[in-house]
């Protein structure tokens, strides 16, 4: 096992490097690129197991996640070692490893941890999440997908909108509305809702960059949820939201800085030995030397926010910091790259997804909004420094 | 230690360098520099980074952002700086008889030392081992007496040139600045001037990265204390400025700026602060902790001086008076920049580092 190294950082990291040598197929990148997006998310499930046939891929789960709580510089070497050989992202992964856990460890019933966490890591089940609907954005408490309570099930009425990998998931964390009485957050519940339950409609949602399958919108007709799905209690789903929304800001944010980290010291290496245009130009060499520099006061703060959730500082304003600071920092990464690459960015070109860098920049660019506007909107995050961190006046 | 000692120095200047007392100074009615160098020679801040065996506190190059950041953020008056960098130089240099002459008076603040803030080295030559000419700007306390001055040897090289000021041959010329917290630049005019000694070669490669090194910690952690006093204050004005019934401060479009600036100053803090950690810890992936210091201290500039400038625009009208400190803060902030290295020319030089070591693979 490469994790019987853990407390050895070098040889952790030797360990690391052999196995990717030996286990990631060396034409992977080629034969992912122009992959249609079913080719994509098969390619995933595979990597996801080769991955936890190491317990990479849960390493970072904490004891009570069932995982092996791997300590934080640990883990940084599992993801500097992926970035290294740029590994492939596994993006429908993201809510079975950080929001599920997160939100069963604090809320959920011994008998769906023992259900549901294993199934992840044996089966490589895929969860989405259904909390946005149309009318629920940014101001979430106000949705509005509505559960009646009946006999031993809730019947469940309404539509979502985003779920990112609703087309490949085998089970959804889905928000509902069961009372209209008092405040608007106090009457939302908290359910898992098996996907192929009667009634559900996936209608895949077409991608500004042309992604067919990454997010899609759901329609629930008299879908019958069993009410052992009940994550907590009826009523309480907005405190647990707050749990699975806080996942979210964790360790998937030190992923990606050290992916982009690591990519911008390729980058710059691939620039020199093609000799791109731009190493001859004084501004843009500034320019890419800001943005290093700017990484890593990222990387920095990314790994503040898991510090401070291990030391239990639930109220810190670091996470809110973080995601506006590595979403821009990303966006404007992209930005240089997309305005340097010349008229070949704009061309049509196939490209493989599973990176964070891809080989098309203006793709790249675009797919940065994903970042700027999830997870809270950049927006929201001003409000909430301004107004929490600062202590400007609400009105 | 550490916090307490950021406390001591917090506290005695907010006692000592109040807002008042900082305008009373800038109206010749007091000598606030000297009143808080007295302080800082008691307390012996000024021997942070110089060794125990030399009556200093024996600290490592963390001390100076904790020191540097409070004297930025009470717009400290006089300067402070030139002692941890001088010291840093002298301590590079490592010369047993410099170390035991020099630091032991440094750390009791009983010399005041000026040190070179740009590369400038061209005015300023060595001639059969005497100075000739005229440095370029160099940062210091007032009533300085020895200096560090850039030159160029007699090889052509740039050079470190150590200098005794009271030794004949050498004139201090004022060089005001309109930052009115710090006053004054010097530069020193050399004819036929004694050096104490001229550092070439390796010797100055050390002394010219301890310089650096020291210098712009020291000048990014005082202008991350400005950048966070800017907005501080900043805040804290718009929310008893009442407009249109309202605290301003409630108004989101002001919100948002005020958050902007807010995480542009994390930011800049954190890449400080990496870029520190990578210096005392080697952790350095291949690259030198130069590199990112130099792109922090870009960082923290340019930050501080976005806080300095919204502050001004965010103040109304009031912030546009010499009676608001709006002014001290964008002055300061732009002198700083100054310091060290311009962002562009720090930028430019680090991604000449992080190219250098390229060699091309054959295809
Ligand atoms: C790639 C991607 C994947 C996603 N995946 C999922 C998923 O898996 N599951 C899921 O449930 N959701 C998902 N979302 C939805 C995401 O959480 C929402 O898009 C987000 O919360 C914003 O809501 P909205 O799109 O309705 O925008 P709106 O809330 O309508 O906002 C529109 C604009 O107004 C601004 N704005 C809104 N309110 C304020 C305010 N109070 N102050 C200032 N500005 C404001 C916003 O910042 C934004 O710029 C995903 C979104 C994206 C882009």
């Amino acid at each position: 096992m490469i994790l019987n190294h853990r407390d050895d950082f070098s040889a952790l990291r030797s360990a690391l490097r052999a196995w990717l040598a030996d286990t990631l197929p060396s034409d992977w990148f080629e034969h992912m690129v122009g992959a249609t997006e079913e080719d994509s998310l098969q390619f995933q499930r595979d990597w996801f197991s080769s991955l936890e046939s190491e317990c990479l891929a849960t390493a970072h789960w904490p004891t009570r996640w069932g995982g092996v709580n791997l300590s934080l510089s640990a883990q940084s070497i599992i993801y500097e070692e992926l970035a290294r050989v740029n590994a492939p992202m596994i993006p429908a992964y993201v809510i079975s490893l950080y929001h599920l856990p997160a939100t069963l460890a604090e809320f959920g019933t011994p008998e769906q941890r023992d259900r549901y966490l294993p199934a992840v890591r044996n089966e490589g089940v895929i969860w989405c999440q259904g909390f946005s609907e149309p009318g629920a954005g940014s101001d979430l408490a106000s949705l509005k997908t509505q559960a009646v309570r009946d006999g031993d099930y809730y019947v469940v009425n309404g539509q979502k909108v985003w779920s990112s990998y609703a087309h490949g998931a085998k089970h959804c964390l889905l928000l509902v509305r069961t009372s209209n009485e008092g405040s608007k957050h106090a009457g939302i519940t908290y359910l898992i809702v098996d996907m192929d339950t009667p009634g559900i409609d996936v209608r895949p949602i077409v991608q500004a960059d042309g992604a067919r399958l990454d997010f899609a919108e759901v329609f629930y007709e008299d879908v019958r949820v069993p009410v052992e799905n009940l994550i907590g209690e009826e009523n309480q789903g907005w405190q647990i939201a707050q749990t699975t929304l806080a996942a979210e800001r964790g360790v998937i944010i030190l992923e990606k800085a050290l992916r982009w980290r690591v990519q911008l010291k390729t980058m710059l290496h691939q620039a020199q030995q093609s000799n791109a245009y731009w190493l001859q130009d004084a501004q843009l060499r500034r320019e890419y030397a800001r943005l290093m520099g700017k990484m890593e006061g990222v990387v920095t703060l990314a790994r503040r926010v898991i510090s401070e959730n291990e030391r239990g500082e639930l109220r810190s304003m670091t996470p809110a910091y973080t995601k506006i600071l590595c979403s821009e920092l990303a966006q404007e990464i992209h930005s240089w790259r997309a305005r340097t690459a010349g008229i070949e960015a704009q061309l049509v070109a196939p490209k493989n997804h599973l990176v964070e860098i891809t080989n098309h920049p203006m793709s790249d660019y675009l797919r940065s909004w994903a970042l700027t506007i999830s997870g809270g909107s950049n927006e929201i995050m001003r409000n909430l420094i301004a107004q929490r961190d600062l202590g400007m006046p609400k009105r | 230690m550490k916090e307490e000692f950021r406390d001591s120095v917090a506290s005695v200047l907010k006692a000592e360098c109040d807002t008042l007392r900082l305008h009373a100074y800038v109206d010749g009615r007091n000598n606030l520099d000297l009143d808080l160098w007295e302080h800082a020679t008691q307390l012996g801040w000024l021997g942070a980074i110089v060794e125990e065996e030399f009556d200093g506190l024996g600290q490592d190059f963390s001390m100076i952002p904790l020191f540097h950041r409070e004297f930025g953020h009470y717009l400290a008056a006089g300067d402070f700086i030139s002692t941890h960098t001088f010291t840093a130089t002298l301590q590079a240099i490592n010369d047993a008889d410099f170390s035991k002459q020099y630091l032991p008076a440094l750390a009791a603040g009983r010399i005041k030392p000026l040190v070179p803030v740009t590369d400038d080295h061209i005015a300023l030559e060595v001639k059969d081992g005497v100075l000739r000419g005229i440095s370029g700007p160099l940062l210091g306390p007032a009533g300085a007496s020895i200096g560090a001055v850039r030159a160029t040897a007699e090889n052509g090289d740039p050079a470190i040139a150590i200098v005794d000021t009271d030794t004949r041959g050498c004139t201090i010329n004022d060089l005001p600045v309109l930052d009115q917290t710090r006053r004054k630049l010097y530069t020193l005019e050399c004819s036929d001037l004694q050096p104490l000694v001229v550092l070439q070669d390796d010797r100055f490669k050390r002394a010219d990265r301890a310089l650096n090194t020291s210098g712009r910690l020291a000048t990014a952690s005082d202008s991350i204390g400005v950048g966070y006093r800017a907005l501080e204050s900043t805040v804290a004005y718009l929310s008893e400025r009442q407009q249109f019934g309202r605290p301003i401060a409630s108004l989101q479009a002001i919100q948002h700026r005020c958050a902007n600036i807010a995480k542009d100053l994390k930011l800049a803090q954190c890449q400080l602060e990496a870029a520190l950690a990578q210096l005392l810890n080697g952790d350095d992936d291949g690259n030198d902790s130069a590199t990112w210091i130099a792109l922090a201290k870009a960082e923290c500039d340019e930050a501080s001086t976005q806080a300095a400038a919204e502050s001004i625009q965010l103040h109304g009208g009031v912030g546009f008076t010499w009676e608001y400190d709006c002014h001290f803060f964008l002055h300061r902030t732009r002198l700083n920049e100054q310091f060290f290295g311009s962002p562009n020319d720090l930028r430019g030089d680090a991604l000449d580092r992080l190219t250098s070591d390229f060699r091309p693979t054959s295809q």
